[in-house]
Parts: structure tokens; sequence; C-alpha cells
């Protein structure tokens, strides 16, 4: 992995990409296992330095943090805080489904999402996924899933609300049967302060401001 | 209605245990209405039957609840046999008005102007799923155990406990809770890998049997609502079993259609079907995957014009994300949504490639 190509992903993380460096970094990634361990390494630096990582184990993060003191890395800004489109707490995502997606949009050049399974650290024994509990026979380590939001805009939500509705109905309408129709018929789509998503454009950011964490999946972690 | 669905869903697990032999690890009492006798195989498989028989035979009118991600919903849910034909009806308790209601295969939602549903399809590709679940007959019984656990009281009624199992993490498990004496599904959980239950489904109150009036059937019409029609091409067990029958299985894992293919796949997931939708901009090339019980879908388009950011969202089970690949001299943009992982669905969406085929072969 080049130098040049650490640089970019390093400027991702900070926020100082513009798009064509995001895309290039994007595309490179996808098949390149050395950028995505740096990846992987950097979002772990951004979680630790914000703390914002609920199942992070404590021994390992004061383990890293303290490599990060050593470094001198906590010296890097904290993160803006994630702003919700309808101009709510910055700290609350939405809690309709696909709020979740409105609450992750990113209208500047870049910004990143960890989102953190269980088994992150299936190296370190004291943050272990443990036996299944249900499947009991499940072996695969769960892995760190590394997503990047950039420039999301009323179109891209749309596109996938539809999407989703789409796949939802097929279930109920196959096989999916009372689950697959009670899903159908709680659906929401956004809330009411997005609900003028169709009418914009596609240039229209949907936020403003620098977002390097989305709320909105930390429940899932 | 809707119940018939999930009865068609789980005819398969039936149908695995009968004909394929899924491992059933079994300690549970009373399965079939006797205590303090171990059962065997047959005895679950009995009960999953009943089951099945119950979702189409019995009358119900009940009021359930429905946990998805974030969201705790009431639902209203009434089904009966009139004259021979299953009715079923479905009411949303909370905020806006929304009711589904099938009389036979005609499923009409009927819901306030300006809601979601109203953009629903009018038709889904008939039958895909039950295409799929032809070959997933094998796979089935390699991806899921059924596992009986003892008994539960739900809504005021006994009930017996099934768990069917994953046996990777690349799909979750489910726990049911069966009617002892009608064997009707009063509550069901969508279980991931550490426990956590992303979704449930249970009755809070039920009448069962005659005490079902058919008035209860007839949608309340709310003032000013709309409807929407649904086309559904309705399957028996025996159209299925017929199409399997005539059907050869995928000769692997990574299918292909309208020049598209996943190169990974978790075991036992197969391709249930494809089709391309005309939209007035583009075409957008729907796969289906389903391993009898989990399914995903990956809808493939021509990256917009403006691009697209590369988005994730996770609700309950069902989880949604894009992707970026490049096809030919152009790039698609790839969205997979699906009750799966997200681990899972990340290595499958990133492994989405377009396949060049001779124009003669193209759509075969």
């Amino acid at each position: 992995m080049s130098e040049q190509l650490k640089e970019s992903m390093s400027a991702v993380f900070d926020d100082e990409a513009d798009a064509f460096e995001l895309r290039r970094v994007l595309d490179e990634a996808a098949g390149n296992d050395e950028l995505r361990a740096h990846w992987h390494r950097l979002a772990l630096i951004g979680d630790v330095i914000r703390s914002d990582h609920t199942q992070l184990d404590h021994g390992l993060r004061d383990r890293i943090f303290a490599e990060l003191k050593a470094e001198g890395t906590l010296e890097v800004e904290t993160a803006p805080q994630l702003h919700s489109i309808e101009g709510g707490s910055p700290e609350k995502a939405p809690k309709n489904w696909l709020g979740r997606v409105t609450g992750i949009a990113v209208a500047t050049a870049a910004a990143v999402l960890v989102m953190v399974n269980g088994g992150l650290f299936t190296d370190d024994s004291s943050f272990s996924t443990g036996p299944d509990n249900f499947a009991g026979a499940a072996n695969n380590n769960a892995e760190l899933v590394p997503v990047m939001y950039s420039q999301a805009t009323a179109a891209d939500q749309q596109r996938q609300y539809g999407f989703i509705l789409r796949h939802i109905q097929q279930n109920a309408m196959n096989s999916n049967g009372m689950t697959g129709f009670a899903k159908m018929a709680t659906f929401q789509r956004a809330p009411a302060g997005a609900q003028s998503l169709p009418n914009s454009s596609e240039e229209d950011d949907l936020q403003t401001g620098s977002n390097t964490r989305s709320n909105a999946l930390e429940a899932d972690d | 209605m809707t119940m018939s669905w999930f009865l068609r869903k789980f005819a398969w697990v039936i149908l695995i245990i009968f004909g394929y032999g899924l491992p059933v690890q079994v300690g549970f009492a009373n399965a079939l209405g006797e205590t303090g006798k171990k059962k065997d195989t047959s005895d679950i498989s009995a009960l999953l039957q009943r089951m099945n028989d119950a979702f189409a035979q019995v009358a119900y009118d009940g009021v359930f609840s429905y946990f998805s991600g974030n969201e705790l919903a009431t639902l209203r849910v009434v089904h009966k046999l009139v004259d021979g034909a299953q009715r079923e009806r479905l009411v949303h308790l909370n905020g806006a008005p929304r009711e589904i209601v099938r009389h036979g295969d005609e499923v009409l939602c009927i819901v306030m102007p300006g809601d979601d549903l109203l953009s629903l399809e009018d038709s889904i590709p008939a039958g895909p799923f039950a295409r799929a679940f032809v070959r997933e007959f094998e796979s089935l019984s390699n991806a899921y155990a059924v596992e009986a656990f003892g008994e539960g009281r739900i809504a005021g009624r006994q009930a017996l406990r099934v768990a069917i199992k994953p046996k990777d993490r690349h799909r979750y498990g489910y726990r049911l809770w069966l009617d002892k004496e009608t064997a009707l599904l009063l509550r069901s959980e969508l279980v991931d890998h550490e426990g956590n239950r992303l979704e449930i489904f249970q009755f809070a109150s039920i009448v069962i049997g005659d005490a079902v009036q058919d008035d209860a059937l007839e949608s309340e019409d709310p003032q000013g609502s709309m409807v929407s029609h649904l086309r559904l091409e309705s399957k028996t067990l025996e159209d299925v079993l017929a199409q399997a029958s005539s059907q050869e299985p995928a000769a692997d894992s990574a299918e292909m259609d309208d020049g598209w293919t996943t190169t990974w796949l978790p075991d036992g997931y197969r391709m249930a079907d494809a089709d391309v939708r005309r939209k007035p901009e583009h075409a957008v090339t729907n796969l289906i995957y389903s391993d009898g019980l989990a399914a995903f879908s990956i809808f493939i388009e021509p990256m917009p014009h403006r691009g697209a950011a590369t988005m994730i969202s996770q609700n309950g089970a069902t989880v949604a994300l894009n992707h970026r690949v490049m096809g030919g001299s152009m790039y698609y943009l790839v969205t997979l949504v699906g009750e799966i992982p997200v681990a899972t669905a990340h290595q499958i969406i990133e492994s989405v490639k377009r396949v060049d085929r001779p124009a003669n072969q193209a759509g075969q």
C-alpha cells in the first residue's frame, strides 16, 4: 500500500478528503486487504479517541489509549457531533425505520461510520463473543465492518427506502407471513421532518456539518 | 391470511424434517399433549405440521405486539375460513389507520393519503420464493437445527417452545411458542448469535374458535382512506412440490441472472428468483436469495448520474446497504436488503460481479 494511499485514507478519516479522493480510497479498499486492515485500525483509533464504542473492552481500550498517548495521537481533535436532518438533538438519531438512514446522512466530503460486531476483538480473550447462546454451532468470527458515508442526498435515501420497502413486500407476499406483514404494516419511512424528501433535489444535501460516526447505529453495537 | 403465508414458509421446515432429516434435538415433555415422555423427531414434525394446519384452518382474533429494532407496534389480526376461503385482516392499532386485508388471493392495503404503503408494487413476481425453496431443501437442513425447549405461557395459553437454530453466523435463529391445544403460533422471536432478540411477535390476547365473528373481518374503512391493491399469485404446497419435481437445482451457490452474480454466498443460500424492473430512467435488476427461512434481495442499477452515497441502515433484523461495482465500462450501484447479519451482508454485496455473456445467451 502506497504512502499516498495511506495519506488519502487518513484524509478521509480526518474529513479532509474531497469527493475524488474518497472515491479513490473506496475503490482501492474494495480489493485491497492491506488497505482494509489499515482502515480498520484507523477506525478503531477513531473509536477509542471518541470513547464512543460501547462494546470495547475496557482493558483493551486502556492499552490502546496508552499507545495513542505515547504516539501523541490523542491530540487529534474530537470529531464533531452528528446532526440529524430534522435539526433535532445532535446525539439522538431518529427512531423511525429509515430514520437511521437519514440520521447518518452526511453532507461533507467524507465521513466514516464503523459498525463493530461482538466479535471484533476476537484475539482478546476478555472480549469474546462467547459461545453462541442460541445457535451453538457457529464458529466464524464476526468482523469489523467499515462503512463510509459520503454526500448522502434525498435521492440516496429515497432510493434505499424504495428497495427496503420492496424487499419487505416481497417477503410478506411470498414467505414471511405474519411477521412479514407486520413489518409491512408498521413500515415507516422517516420522521415527519423528512417527509419532504421526495421533493428534494438530488443535489440537496440533507445535512451540514462534519460527522464521523452514526449514533443511530450505536444501539446495534 | 398472513398466517397462511407464515404457514407456507414453515411448511418447508416440516418437509425438511420429514424428508431430509433436519437434525432435531428433543428434550421437552409433552410435545403432543403427553406429559413426562421424551419425544422423538416425528413428534416435533407433527407439532410443526399442526402449526401449519392451524395457520390455515383455525379461526382466531387476537391482538399482538410486534417489536422490531426500536419500534414497538400493536396490531390486531383476524383469521377465519369463510365459505372455504381464507380471510384475514391485519389492523395497525397505533398511529395513522392502516389495514391489510386478504380475501382469497386479493390483498388490499387500506391507508390514509400519503401513506408509504401506497407506493408498494402492485404485483410481485409469481412465486419466486417457491422456486427458491425447491432448491433449498438440502441447504436448509444443513443451515438450521430444530430443538424443542420446554413450555411457556403466552396470552394466557399454554405453549410449547421450539427453537430453529442456525449452524453458522450467516443467518439468525428463531424461537417459536406454539399453542398447546391448537399449535397456533403465539409468539416468535428472531434472535442473533448473542441471543439478542431482534424481532418479537407475540399475542397479548387471542380468541380462538367459534367465538370469532365474521364481521370482525370487515374493514373499518376509515373516512378518507385509500386502497392499494396488491396481487398475490397464490401457490399451494402441491403447486410448489410439483415445481420442485420439475426443476433441477442450481449447479452451485453463485448463480447468475441478467449478467450479474454473487461470487460468494453463505452455505445454504440459493437464488430464489431474479427479474428486471424497467423504470422510466433505467432498469433495476433484482436478485432474491433465500436459505429457506431467511431472505435477502439484491438490487442493481446503473450508477445514478450524480453518484450515490454509500449507506447502511439497520432496523431489527433488516439491514440495507449499498456498494459501487464496476461492470463493463460503467459503474453500477448495488443495494442489498435482507434479514441477515451485517457482516454477512457486507461480504455478499462485495462479491456481486457482472458476468459478461455472449449476447445470444443473455436472458436464458
